[in-house]
C-alpha cells in the first residue's frame, strides 16, 4: 500500500516539474523576444535618430532634404544594427536569435517586428516622418 | 469483523506518514513553479524599468512591485553593470543591463531540517536612457 502511494506521489511530483519546465522555458524564451524586439526598436530609434540629426544640419541647403523613413528602414546598415542588437539581446536572455527583423512605416510611427521561438514580437517607435506627406 | 476494522485503522496509521509527506511534495513543487515564473516576469519588468531610467532604485523598487504573489522581502536581487561603473555612469544608451533575482521558498517544516529552495531568474534589456 504504501509503495504504491510512493509510486503515485513520485509520478506527480514529477509530472509536475516536467510541466513546470516546459511552461518556464515558455516564459523565458517569451522574454528573450520581447528583450530581442526591445532591443531592435531602440537601434532603429537611434538611427532614425541620427537621420534626422543629419537632416537638421542641412536645414539650409537649396532644395532643402526631407526624411526618407522607408528608404532609412529598408538601408542594409540599419538592419544590421537592429538585427545584431536583437541577437545580443536575446543571447543574454538565455536565448538565440537566428531570424531578420522587419520594420516598416504604420500610421506616425515605425514598427519592429521579428519571429522567435514560433511567435510574433512587435515594438513601436513614433515617427513624425513617417506620416505622408 | 471487528478484527478486520483494527487492521484497516493499523494500516491506514503506517500509510497517513507517508500520504503526508507525498502532499507536501506536491504543494511544494507547485509553488516553486509559481515562485519560478513570477521570478521570471518580475525581473523582465525591472529589467524593462532599468532600461528607461538607468536608476536602481526604480529596478528595485519595480522588482517589488510586480513580484507578487512572492514576499519581496524574501527577493534580493543584483543588477550588472553597476550604477557607479562604466558604461552605467557615464552614457550608456545601447549597452545591456541585466537584472538577476533569487528568492528562499519558505518551506513549512523547515525547522526539522528540510532543505531550502532557491529559486533565481534573470532579465536583460537594452539602455534606452540618455543622461
Amino acid at each position: 500500500m504504501a509503495a504504491i502511494v510512493i509510486g503515485i506521489g513520485a509520478l506527480a511530483v514529477v509530472g509536475l516539474r516536467v510541466v513546470q519546465d516546459r511552461v518556464l522555458a515558455n516564459a523565458v524564451a517569451q522574454d528573450a523576444g520581447e528583450a530581442a524586439v526591445e532591443a531592435a526598436a531602440a537601434a532603429v530609434a537611434d538611427a532614425y535618430v541620427a537621420h534626422l540629426a543629419g537632416l537638421r544640419r542641412l536645414a539650409f541647403a537649396v532644395p532643402r532634404p526631407t526624411a526618407d523613413v522607408t528608404r532609412l528602414l529598408a538601408d542594409p546598415a540599419t538592419r544590421e544594427a537592429a538585427r545584431s542588437a536583437a541577437v545580443e539581446a536575446a543571447a543574454r536572455s538565455g536565448a538565440a536569435f537566428e531570424g531578420t527583423v522587419d520594420a516598416r512605416c504604420v500610421g506616425g510611427s515605425i514598427q519592429v517586428e521579428l519571429h522567435h521561438a514560433g511567435r510574433l514580437h512587435r515594438a513601436a517607435v513614433p515617427a513624425d516622418a513617417c506620416f505622408p506627406r | 469483523m471487528s478484527d478486520d476494522r483494527g487492521q484497516a485503522i493499523v494500516e491506514f496509521a503506517l500509510v497517513l506518514p507517508v500520504l503526508l509527506v507525498v502532499a507536501l511534495a506536491i504543494v511544494l513543487v507547485a509553488e516553486l513553479g509559481v515562485a519560478r515564473l513570477a521570478l521570471q516576469r518580475a525581473t523582465a519588468e525591472a529589467a524593462r524599468a532599468g532600461a528607461l531610467t538607468n536608476d536602481d532604485e526604480q529596478i528595485r523598487g519595480t522588482l517589488a512591485a510586480t513580484v507578487a504573489p512572492l514576499a519581496p522581502e524574501r527577493v534580493t536581487s543584483a543588477i550588472a553593470p553597476p550604477r557607479d561603473e562604466p558604461p552605467r555612469n557615464g552614457d550608456p544608451r545601447g549597452s545591456l543591463l541585466t537584472v538577476r533575482a533569487s528568492y528562499t521558498l519558505p518551506v513549512p517544516l523547515g525547522f526539522v531540517g528540510l532543505p531550502r529552495f532557491v529559486v533565481t531568474a534573470s532579465a536583460t534589456r537594452r539602455i534606452e536612457w540618455t543622461p
